[in-house]
Protein backbone atom coordinates (compact mmCIF):
# COMPACT_ATOMS: atom_id res chain seq x y z
CA UNK A 1 0.00 0.00 0.00
CA UNK A 2 2.81 2.65 1.12
CA UNK A 3 4.68 1.35 -2.32
CA UNK A 4 1.78 2.03 -4.38
CA UNK A 5 0.86 5.73 -2.89
CA UNK A 6 4.71 6.44 -3.12
CA UNK A 7 4.59 5.67 -6.77
CA UNK A 8 1.38 7.63 -7.20
CA UNK A 9 2.86 10.89 -6.03
CA UNK A 10 6.35 10.24 -8.21
CA UNK A 11 4.31 9.98 -11.01
CA UNK A 12 2.04 12.82 -10.04
CA UNK A 13 5.44 14.68 -9.33
CA UNK A 14 6.66 14.54 -12.82
CA UNK A 15 3.38 15.39 -14.53
CA UNK A 16 2.96 18.50 -12.56
CA UNK A 17 3.17 21.30 -14.87
CA UNK A 18 6.82 22.70 -15.19
CA UNK A 19 9.89 22.55 -17.60
CA UNK A 20 12.25 19.37 -16.51
CA UNK A 21 15.71 19.01 -17.47
CA UNK A 22 17.90 15.78 -17.73
CA UNK A 23 21.64 16.19 -16.84
CA UNK A 24 24.20 14.04 -17.44
CA UNK A 25 27.80 14.96 -16.28
CA UNK A 26 31.39 13.97 -15.64
CA UNK A 27 32.73 15.02 -12.10
CA UNK A 28 36.06 15.08 -11.39
CA UNK A 29 36.86 15.48 -7.42
CA UNK A 30 38.86 15.93 -4.59
CA UNK A 31 38.45 15.33 -1.12
CA UNK A 32 38.84 18.79 0.94
CA UNK A 33 38.61 16.82 4.45
CA UNK A 34 38.48 12.94 4.81
CA UNK A 35 38.24 11.55 7.91
CA UNK A 36 40.32 8.13 6.14
CA UNK A 37 43.69 10.52 6.35
CA UNK A 38 44.38 10.24 9.83
CA UNK A 39 44.11 6.46 9.72
CA UNK A 40 46.95 4.28 10.09
CA UNK A 41 46.36 2.48 6.90
CA UNK A 42 46.45 5.74 4.45
CA UNK A 43 50.08 5.50 5.94
CA UNK A 44 52.10 8.95 3.85
CA UNK A 45 49.44 8.71 1.20
CA UNK A 46 46.14 10.74 1.31
CA UNK A 47 43.14 10.02 -0.65
CA UNK A 48 42.50 13.37 -2.74
CA UNK A 49 41.19 13.36 -6.11
CA UNK A 50 38.94 10.97 -7.78
CA UNK A 51 36.36 11.10 -10.77
CA UNK A 52 32.78 10.24 -11.25
CA UNK A 53 29.84 10.86 -12.91
CA UNK A 54 26.14 11.85 -11.76
CA UNK A 55 22.73 12.28 -13.20
CA UNK A 56 20.30 14.21 -12.55
CA UNK A 57 16.42 15.52 -12.82
CA UNK A 58 15.41 18.92 -12.66
CA UNK A 59 11.39 20.15 -12.02
CA UNK A 60 10.59 23.74 -12.18
CA UNK A 61 7.55 24.95 -9.69
CA UNK A 62 6.77 22.30 -7.40
CA UNK A 63 4.25 24.59 -4.83
CA UNK A 64 6.45 27.59 -6.34
CA UNK A 65 9.80 25.47 -5.91
CA UNK A 66 12.22 24.42 -8.37
CA UNK A 67 14.02 20.89 -7.19
CA UNK A 68 16.96 19.28 -8.23
CA UNK A 69 17.60 15.70 -7.92
CA UNK A 70 20.87 13.99 -8.12
CA UNK A 71 22.32 10.16 -8.14
CA UNK A 72 26.19 10.63 -8.25
CA UNK A 73 28.96 8.24 -7.92
CA UNK A 74 32.12 8.80 -6.88
CA UNK A 75 35.44 6.37 -7.26
CA UNK A 76 38.90 6.21 -5.17
CA UNK A 77 41.40 3.72 -5.83
CA UNK A 78 45.08 3.23 -4.54
CA UNK A 79 46.84 0.47 -5.57
CA UNK A 80 50.09 -0.22 -3.21
CA UNK A 81 48.20 2.06 -0.36
CA UNK A 82 50.99 0.70 2.07
CA UNK A 83 53.29 -2.13 2.11
CA UNK A 84 53.89 -4.64 5.00
CA UNK A 85 54.76 -8.33 5.92
CA UNK A 86 52.14 -10.93 6.37
CA UNK A 87 52.22 -13.15 9.17
CA UNK A 88 50.73 -16.02 10.53
CA UNK A 89 52.04 -19.19 12.24
CA UNK A 90 53.90 -21.46 9.99
CA UNK A 91 52.71 -19.38 7.15
CA UNK A 92 55.47 -19.02 4.42
CA UNK A 93 54.29 -15.97 3.33
CA UNK A 94 55.98 -14.22 6.55
CA UNK A 95 59.24 -13.08 4.62
CA UNK A 96 57.41 -11.54 1.53
CA UNK A 97 56.26 -7.99 1.59
CA UNK A 98 52.87 -7.07 0.73
CA UNK A 99 51.00 -4.79 -0.82
CA UNK A 100 47.50 -3.62 -0.08
CA UNK A 101 44.90 -1.84 -2.69
CA UNK A 102 42.50 0.92 -0.91
CA UNK A 103 38.81 1.25 -2.78
CA UNK A 104 36.88 4.08 -1.85
CA UNK A 105 33.82 4.33 -3.86
CA UNK A 106 30.33 6.29 -2.97
CA UNK A 107 26.71 6.51 -4.12
CA UNK A 108 25.13 9.21 -3.23
CA UNK A 109 22.05 10.51 -3.40
CA UNK A 110 21.17 15.07 -3.38
CA UNK A 111 17.82 16.06 -3.25
CA UNK A 112 17.99 20.24 -3.54
CA UNK A 113 16.31 23.04 -3.70
CA UNK A 114 16.93 25.28 -7.10
CA UNK A 115 17.26 29.00 -7.27
CA UNK A 116 17.51 30.60 -10.17
CA UNK A 117 20.04 33.89 -10.60
CA UNK A 118 19.64 34.37 -14.28
CA UNK A 119 18.36 32.31 -17.52
CA UNK A 120 21.70 30.84 -17.20
CA UNK A 121 22.63 30.57 -13.70
CA UNK A 122 21.38 28.88 -10.78
CA UNK A 123 22.42 27.46 -7.20
CA UNK A 124 21.09 24.71 -5.69
CA UNK A 125 21.67 23.25 -1.95
CA UNK A 126 19.89 20.57 0.05
CA UNK A 127 20.33 17.61 2.35
CA UNK A 128 22.60 14.73 0.87
CA UNK A 129 22.63 11.20 1.24
CA UNK A 130 25.35 8.36 0.47
CA UNK A 131 26.19 4.86 0.93
CA UNK A 132 30.16 4.37 0.84
CA UNK A 133 31.81 1.25 0.50
CA UNK A 134 35.76 1.40 1.98
CA UNK A 135 37.75 -1.89 1.21
CA UNK A 136 41.39 -3.01 1.39
CA UNK A 137 42.16 -5.53 -0.72
CA UNK A 138 44.75 -8.00 -0.07
CA UNK A 139 44.21 -10.19 -2.36
CA UNK A 140 45.82 -9.06 -5.79
CA UNK A 141 49.00 -8.96 -4.39
CA UNK A 142 48.85 -12.47 -2.55
CA UNK A 143 48.26 -13.89 -5.59
CA UNK A 144 51.42 -12.65 -7.00
CA UNK A 145 53.47 -14.42 -5.05
CA UNK A 146 51.85 -17.88 -5.68
CA UNK A 147 48.86 -17.64 -3.09
CA UNK A 148 45.13 -18.00 -3.78
CA UNK A 149 44.14 -16.34 -0.55
CA UNK A 150 40.83 -14.27 -1.16
CA UNK A 151 41.17 -11.69 1.14
CA UNK A 152 39.45 -8.22 1.46
CA UNK A 153 38.13 -6.22 3.70
CA UNK A 154 35.07 -4.26 2.69
CA UNK A 155 33.03 -2.15 4.93
CA UNK A 156 29.84 -0.81 4.16
CA UNK A 157 28.66 2.64 5.97
CA UNK A 158 25.82 5.14 5.68
CA UNK A 159 26.27 8.87 5.15
CA UNK A 160 23.92 11.99 5.56
CA UNK A 161 25.09 15.44 4.93
CA UNK A 162 24.35 18.67 2.71
CA UNK A 163 25.30 19.78 -0.86
CA UNK A 164 25.22 22.97 -2.51
CA UNK A 165 26.67 24.25 -5.86
CA UNK A 166 26.64 26.56 -8.25
CA UNK A 167 26.24 26.31 -12.02
CA UNK A 168 26.14 27.64 -15.64
CA UNK A 169 23.88 26.32 -18.52
CA UNK A 170 24.21 27.07 -22.37
CA UNK A 171 21.33 26.20 -24.09
CA UNK A 172 22.57 24.75 -27.49
CA UNK A 173 19.21 26.08 -29.51
CA UNK A 174 16.36 28.74 -28.65
CA UNK A 175 13.51 25.86 -29.33
CA UNK A 176 11.62 25.03 -26.41
CA UNK A 177 12.95 21.79 -26.32
CA UNK A 178 16.40 21.59 -26.28
CA UNK A 179 20.34 20.81 -25.47
CA UNK A 180 22.37 22.36 -23.29
CA UNK A 181 25.86 22.25 -22.08
CA UNK A 182 26.09 22.23 -18.45
CA UNK A 183 28.87 23.24 -15.98
CA UNK A 184 28.87 23.37 -12.34
CA UNK A 185 31.30 23.44 -9.02
CA UNK A 186 29.93 21.24 -6.56
CA UNK A 187 30.26 21.10 -2.83
CA UNK A 188 29.33 17.94 -0.43
CA UNK A 189 29.71 17.30 3.50
CA UNK A 190 28.88 13.74 4.81
CA UNK A 191 29.01 12.14 7.92
CA UNK A 192 28.30 8.46 8.71
CA UNK A 193 26.04 7.47 11.18
CA UNK A 194 25.46 3.94 10.76
CA UNK A 195 27.89 1.26 9.39
CA UNK A 196 27.54 -2.66 8.53
CA UNK A 197 30.06 -3.88 10.84
CA UNK A 198 29.55 -7.14 10.79
CA UNK A 199 31.46 -8.19 14.06
CA UNK A 200 34.13 -5.83 13.39
CA UNK A 201 35.38 -4.01 16.70
CA UNK A 202 34.43 0.00 15.17
CA UNK A 203 34.22 1.28 18.66
CA UNK A 204 34.62 5.39 18.01
CA UNK A 205 35.15 4.90 14.68
CA UNK A 206 33.57 7.24 12.14
CA UNK A 207 33.98 9.01 8.49
CA UNK A 208 33.39 12.47 7.25
CA UNK A 209 33.91 13.61 3.70
CA UNK A 210 34.11 17.31 2.51
CA UNK A 211 34.41 16.97 -1.33
CA UNK A 212 34.36 19.80 -4.22
CA UNK A 213 33.69 18.24 -7.82
CA UNK A 214 32.85 19.73 -10.80
CA UNK A 215 30.10 19.35 -13.03
CA UNK A 216 30.70 19.45 -16.55
CA UNK A 217 28.18 17.68 -19.17
CA UNK A 218 25.23 17.97 -21.15
CA UNK A 219 21.26 18.43 -20.60
CA UNK A 220 17.89 18.39 -22.07
CA UNK A 221 15.61 20.65 -21.06
CA UNK A 222 11.56 19.65 -21.75
CA UNK B 1 5.35 2.84 -17.69
CA UNK B 2 8.64 4.26 -17.94
CA UNK B 3 8.20 6.25 -14.64
CA UNK B 4 8.02 2.76 -12.81
CA UNK B 5 11.24 1.80 -14.80
CA UNK B 6 12.70 4.85 -13.18
CA UNK B 7 11.40 3.99 -9.86
CA UNK B 8 12.65 0.51 -9.89
CA UNK B 9 16.34 1.91 -11.25
CA UNK B 10 16.55 4.33 -8.35
CA UNK B 11 15.29 1.61 -5.89
CA UNK B 12 17.82 -0.92 -6.69
CA UNK B 13 21.03 1.85 -6.90
CA UNK B 14 19.81 2.52 -3.45
CA UNK B 15 19.81 -0.94 -1.84
CA UNK B 16 22.02 -2.98 -4.34
CA UNK B 17 25.38 -4.23 -2.41
CA UNK B 18 24.96 -2.56 0.60
CA UNK B 19 26.71 -5.65 2.38
CA UNK B 20 29.92 -5.43 3.95
CA UNK B 21 32.53 -8.56 3.93
CA UNK B 22 34.88 -9.68 6.66
CA UNK B 23 36.91 -12.84 6.84
CA UNK B 24 35.87 -14.83 9.95
CA UNK B 25 38.54 -16.68 12.14
CA UNK B 26 38.60 -20.09 11.38
CA UNK B 27 41.44 -21.73 12.94
CA UNK B 28 43.45 -20.30 16.66
CA UNK B 29 46.16 -18.76 15.90
CA UNK B 30 49.07 -17.08 17.62
CA UNK B 31 51.20 -13.51 16.61
CA UNK B 32 54.76 -13.33 18.06
CA UNK B 33 55.64 -9.90 18.64
CA UNK B 34 59.59 -9.65 19.63
CA UNK B 35 60.83 -5.87 20.89
CA UNK B 36 63.68 -4.15 22.75
CA UNK B 37 63.29 -2.09 25.87
CA UNK B 38 66.26 0.06 25.96
CA UNK B 39 66.11 1.09 29.81
CA UNK B 40 63.89 -0.38 32.59
CA UNK B 41 60.21 0.78 31.46
CA UNK B 42 56.57 0.21 31.58
CA UNK B 43 56.16 -1.14 28.59
CA UNK B 44 52.39 -1.30 27.03
CA UNK B 45 51.95 -3.39 23.86
CA UNK B 46 48.11 -2.32 21.75
CA UNK B 47 46.79 -4.15 18.74
CA UNK B 48 45.00 -1.61 16.61
CA UNK B 49 42.48 -2.70 13.49
CA UNK B 50 42.75 -0.71 10.32
CA UNK B 51 39.60 1.77 11.93
CA UNK B 52 42.45 2.74 14.46
CA UNK B 53 40.26 1.02 17.03
CA UNK B 54 42.73 -0.74 19.65
CA UNK B 55 41.24 -4.28 19.94
CA UNK B 56 43.68 -5.45 22.44
CA UNK B 57 46.16 -4.28 24.98
CA UNK B 58 47.92 -7.97 25.76
CA UNK B 59 50.90 -7.15 27.22
CA UNK B 60 51.26 -4.18 29.81
CA UNK B 61 54.25 -4.67 32.42
CA UNK B 62 57.29 -2.79 34.20
CA UNK B 63 59.83 -4.71 32.59
CA UNK B 64 64.00 -3.99 32.68
CA UNK B 65 66.29 -3.09 29.75
CA UNK B 66 66.02 -6.55 27.38
CA UNK B 67 64.90 -7.68 24.17
CA UNK B 68 61.83 -9.63 24.93
CA UNK B 69 59.17 -11.88 22.56
CA UNK B 70 55.49 -12.06 23.52
CA UNK B 71 53.13 -14.48 21.60
CA UNK B 72 49.70 -13.22 21.23
CA UNK B 73 46.27 -15.34 20.71
CA UNK B 74 44.49 -13.62 17.61
CA UNK B 75 41.91 -16.23 17.29
CA UNK B 76 39.20 -13.88 17.94
CA UNK B 77 40.33 -11.26 15.37
CA UNK B 78 38.93 -11.24 11.73
CA UNK B 79 41.90 -11.59 9.26
CA UNK B 80 43.21 -8.32 8.40
CA UNK B 81 45.58 -5.82 8.76
CA UNK B 82 46.53 -4.69 12.58
CA UNK B 83 48.66 -2.35 13.72
CA UNK B 84 51.14 -2.84 16.87
CA UNK B 85 52.04 -0.06 19.16
CA UNK B 86 55.06 -0.91 21.39
CA UNK B 87 55.33 1.74 24.05
CA UNK B 88 58.04 2.21 26.53
CA UNK B 89 57.58 4.71 29.35
CA UNK B 90 60.81 5.34 31.35
CA UNK B 91 60.80 4.34 35.38
CA UNK B 92 63.36 7.69 35.38
CA UNK B 93 59.62 9.39 34.52
CA UNK B 94 62.22 10.81 31.37
CA UNK B 95 62.57 8.24 28.78
CA UNK B 96 59.79 7.69 25.90
CA UNK B 97 59.72 5.35 22.91
CA UNK B 98 57.21 4.69 20.81
CA UNK B 99 57.20 2.26 17.45
CA UNK B 100 54.44 0.86 15.33
CA UNK B 101 54.77 -1.89 12.99
CA UNK B 102 51.69 -3.57 11.04
CA UNK B 103 50.95 -7.47 10.96
CA UNK B 104 48.47 -9.35 8.57
CA UNK B 105 46.14 -12.07 10.24
CA UNK B 106 45.46 -14.82 7.37
CA UNK B 107 43.04 -17.38 8.09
Amino acid sequence: MKYKLFLILFVTFLNIYGQNRFLLTYNPGYYLNNSENSLHITDINKIGSYPGFSAAFEKDNILTLNLHLEYNYNYYRKFGMFEFYPFQTNSPLSKNKIYTNYFLTSHNYDVSLLFKLSDNFNYYFGPSFAVYYRTLDYTSSLQTIGNTIDMDDKLVSYCIGINGAVNYALPLSEAKNHFFLYSGLKFRYLHSFRFDARGRNLGNYYQSFFTVQLNLGMGYNF
Amino acid sequence: MKYHFVLLMLLALLTSGCRSSVVEPTTPSQVSILFTVAQPSHVTITIANSYNIVVKTPFKEDMWAATFMTYIDSSDLPAGIYFFTVECKGMDGVFYSKAMSRILITK
